[in-house]
């Protein structure tokens, strides 16, 4: 039994608690989505395009690398069957996007992974998947449960910031943004670049530090949870390197990949060093391969991808 | 686990309902539940740093005991100075041996030496700085006859580990804290009710002022002072003035309120320091624990003001010892110097020290303080002692003071929210906090609550967790 007094000011907070969360709510249904940038909207039309493929199919997840730096047509064009990108962000995490599609992966189907090197240190962001959550609000399956009450808390205050934005008159141009936008992406879910988007100029970027950073255990648990998935659905996984600028390249990083992936008995797809590119063919990120660069690389990944065995043929269920 | 934190959203209520529940008839059940929440909030962080807490809470538990059960003063003192040797030992490994390592090395290359030395690295951990010279106070407060040793370990560990004040403070005095975890504790829900409307305050100060000026912070003192206007660099630290107020000022309301809620009278951390009209007063407003506990165990020690000539010597080394005592660069022991030189002609005008509320007309010392204390903020958030100078000689030389630049920041939002915070706090001088008592019906204070907490979610930093300043030391 509680202390009477202690227990009626806990009630006092719970209630109060119960009213701001409704109100919250409230606000975060009425504003809708009021993000400076639709880029997570793409995640609808990812699904739906995932949702209705049937039959062998070629999935991509990942990071930003696989939006930027694959092309989606070369790709079903070379492995005879149709493609899906659910590639986005690094920071959804890699349990979020095993989840997005673990229940759609079938027999003859390829999933290609390709992971930036923070993906395999970091967990996911809060505000990244709250930002799923408020782009395509079905995204919240996906979130990883233990995750989900944080999200979940995040989705609301982002959308309750989002509404102030908008009373306030401070939104800004929210369709001003000329690359992070859902209506870039075309119906294979690639980010087709606008010609405003492709003039920035050449960047440098930092050789990362990562001598002190470990590769999560958690992770390759989740690397390991879709392999066995492909597995018992009679499916393909391959791990393709992410393009990388080259003042970023993380040669060791890529060697201790190797060797964490070589013990879940994944095995990488061609050398890292062919996904090497130079810092020109890049956007913002060391990861954002402008269009040239795109057709560059999904020609290596094809070259190393079907060297060794028909990738066409391996669409037959 | 930071306050300002989802986690700590679920851990605060849920420790509150089990202390005033299942535990709360007997004393000693209370005791070693707070205990071990305390032990894992802390391992929240990092849990090897615990081992840390219990070798500096045991020893200075043994070492108390063992004085009241010698005869000889000569005993007893030899026992303080091993509580000493331990408590500075581990904060100075931590903390220090790495800029010593690294000085060290500088000043042999100086003299054409190539030591093969390098920094060890070491992790500083949290709150290290704060517990051991809280029992640190214990120890030596039982050698002056001050205190008489417990034998309760439970209650002891549970002093020197009491999660709201574990982290950052405020540096509490076993005279009091220790004596309120040895005496019964029923719940007052007068000062329940306060201690949230005062960690509201906190949080107010923490999200909403503290994280708004952050990036506007680290954006100028980013900048190359040669090239940018003296209105931008003032302005700069301007912003870190009301940062680090927010920040620490808002931990330590935080932690206060906190404690009450569990029955704990915590010391008072901070006093409206920008209005002081000196910087002695300063001193007697910001971080009152730390600056009352150098006082106590440094200042006096060294002799205090028992003669004229010593006392600016004492408090000299006292305001460099506790500039030193905030992290190891030149930076925290040029601050510290700065403030005592600062202070020195208080000393030796031996003016007395205002105690009187401040009231309006004392608006000009106030400002002139406030200005003083700003421009040695540079030096706190500078990273060396060479950029420090670079900037405050930028600022002195740049100043283009022309409206456009000035505009710029006093009318940013955070401008409005400083002005209103100086606004409210000025109104509530005379109260621990601005939440405190207001004067009016229920409807009124709650709609002032909920806009609090409307200006916390709407200015909350969603990209990350802004840690508190204080916990680096």
């Amino acid at each position: 039994m509680m202390d009477r007094d202690a227990l009626r000011i806990l009630k006092r907070m719970l209630m109060f608690s119960i009213v701001l969360l409704t109100l919250l709510i409230a606000v975060a249904r009425l504003a809708g989505s009021r993000s400076n940038s639709d880029y997570y909207q793409a995640l609808r039309l990812k699904h739906a395009r995932l949702d209705s493929l049937d039959g062998p199919k070629a999935i991509v997840i990942g990071g930003s690398n696989g939006v930027f730096g694959l092309d989606s047509e070369t790709l079903e064009q070379r492995l005879c069957r149709p493609v899906v990108n659910m590639a986005l962000h690094a920071s959804l995490g890699i349990e979020f996007m095993v989840n997005q599609v673990a229940g759609a992966i079938g027999p003859g189907d390829m999933v290609l992974l390709t992971m930036e090197p923070g993906m395999f240190t970091s967990e996911s962001g809060d505000l990244e998947l709250a930002m799923a959550m408020d782009g395509a609000m079905e995204s919240w399956r996906y979130v990883p449960k233990p995750k989900l009450p944080k999200t979940a808390a995040t989705f609301l205050v982002l959308r309750a910031k989002g509404a102030w934005r908008a009373c306030t008159m401070t939104e800004g141009n929210r369709n001003g943004d000329p690359v992070y936008r859902a209506d870039c992406f075309d119906a294979r879910g690639d980010l087709r670049l606008s010609p405003d988007a492709i003039a920035s100029g050449s960047r440098r970027w930092s050789r990362r530090k990562s001598e002190h950073e470990t590769i999560k255990h958690s992770v390759l648990q989740q690397i390991d949870r879709l392999s066995r998935i492909t597995v018992r659905h009679g499916a393909q996984l391959h791990f393709v390197w992410p393009s990388v600028a080259n003042s970023a390249d993380d040669s060791q990083f890529n060697q201790r990949t190797i060797v964490a992936l070589a013990e879940l008995g994944i095995h990488p797809v061609g050398d890292p060093t062919r996904y090497v590119f130079p810092d020109s063919a890049f956007l913002d990120t060391p990861w954002h391969l402008k269009p040239w660069g795109r057709g560059e690389r999904t020609s290596r990944l094809m070259e190393d991808l079907c060297r060794d065995s028909d990738c066409c043929g391996s669409s037959e269920p | 686990m930071p306050f300002n934190s989802f986690a700590f959203l679920i851990f605060l209520p849920l420790v509150f309902a089990i202390y005033w529940g299942p535990v709360r008839r007997s004393l000693s059940a209370q005791n070693l539940f707070l205990l071990a929440t305390s032990w894992f909030f802390y391992t929240w962080w990092d849990w090897r740093f615990l081992s840390l807490i219990l070798i500096s809470s045991l020893t200075d538990f043994i070492i108390g005991l063992r004085m009241a059960s010698v005869g000889s003063d000569r005993a007893r003192a030899m026992l303080m100075w091993l509580s000493i040797a331990v408590n500075i030992g581990i904060l100075g490994a931590f903390k220090y041996l790495d800029f010593f390592i690294v000085e060290f090395a500088g000043l042999l290359r100086g003299f054409g030496f190539e030591p093969h030395m390098e920094a060890l690295g070491l992790i500083l951990p949290v709150g290290i700085s704060f517990y051991t010279f809280q029992t640190l106070s214990y120890t030596i407060d039982i050698k002056r006859g001050q205190l008489q040793p417990t034998r309760d370990l439970v209650a002891f560990l549970a002093f020197v580990s009491f999660f709201p004040q574990l982290a950052a403070g405020p540096i509490e005095r076993a005279a009091n804290l220790l004596r309120q975890f040895t005496s019964p504790r029923l719940f007052d829900s007068d000062a329940a009710r306060d201690g949230l409307r005062q960690m509201l305050w906190g949080l107010f100060k923490k999200v909403v002022i503290a994280d708004g000026c952050a990036p506007i912070v680290d954006r100028i003192f980013d900048l190359d002072p040669g090239s940018a206007s003296g209105a931008t660099l003032f302005f700069g630290a301007f912003f870190f003035a009301f940062q680090i107020y927010g920040d620490f000022s808002g931990y330590s309301d935080m932690a206060i309120g906190m404690a009450r809620l569990f029955g704990f009278r915590l010391s008072r951390n901070f006093a409206y320091p920008y209005f002081s009209r000196s910087i002695g007063e300063f001193w007697r407003r910001w971080h009152i624990t730390l600056s009352t506990w150098f006082r106590d165990y440094v200042y006096i020690p060294l002799g205090g003001s028992r003669s004229p000539k010593s006392r600016l010597r004492n408090v000299m080394l006292t305001f460099v010892v506790s500039g030193l005592w905030h992290g190891a660069n030149w930076t925290f022991v040029s601050w510290g110097a700065l403030h005592g030189l600062l202070h020195s002609p208080a000393i030796a005008s031996k003016r007395k020290p205002s105690r009187d509320v401040p009231g309006i007309r004392d608006l000009p010392s106030m400002l002139i303080t406030f200005l003083l204390v700003t421009l040695a903020w540079v030096f706190f958030r500078s990273p060396s002692l060479s950029e420090a100078c670079a900037y405050l000689s930028a600022m002195a030389m740049h100043m283009h003071w022309s409206p456009g630049s000035a505009l710029l920041y006093l009318l940013r939002p955070e401008m409005l929210l400083i002005v209103l915070l100086i606004a409210v706090e000025w109104r509530s001088r005379r109260k621990l906090h601005p939440l405190e008592s207001l004067p009016f019906p229920a409807p009124g204070r709650w709609t002032i609550y909920v806009l609090l907490i409307a200006a916390i979610l709407i200015r909350v930093d969603l990209h990350g967790t802004h840690e508190f300043i204080y916990f680096q030391f």
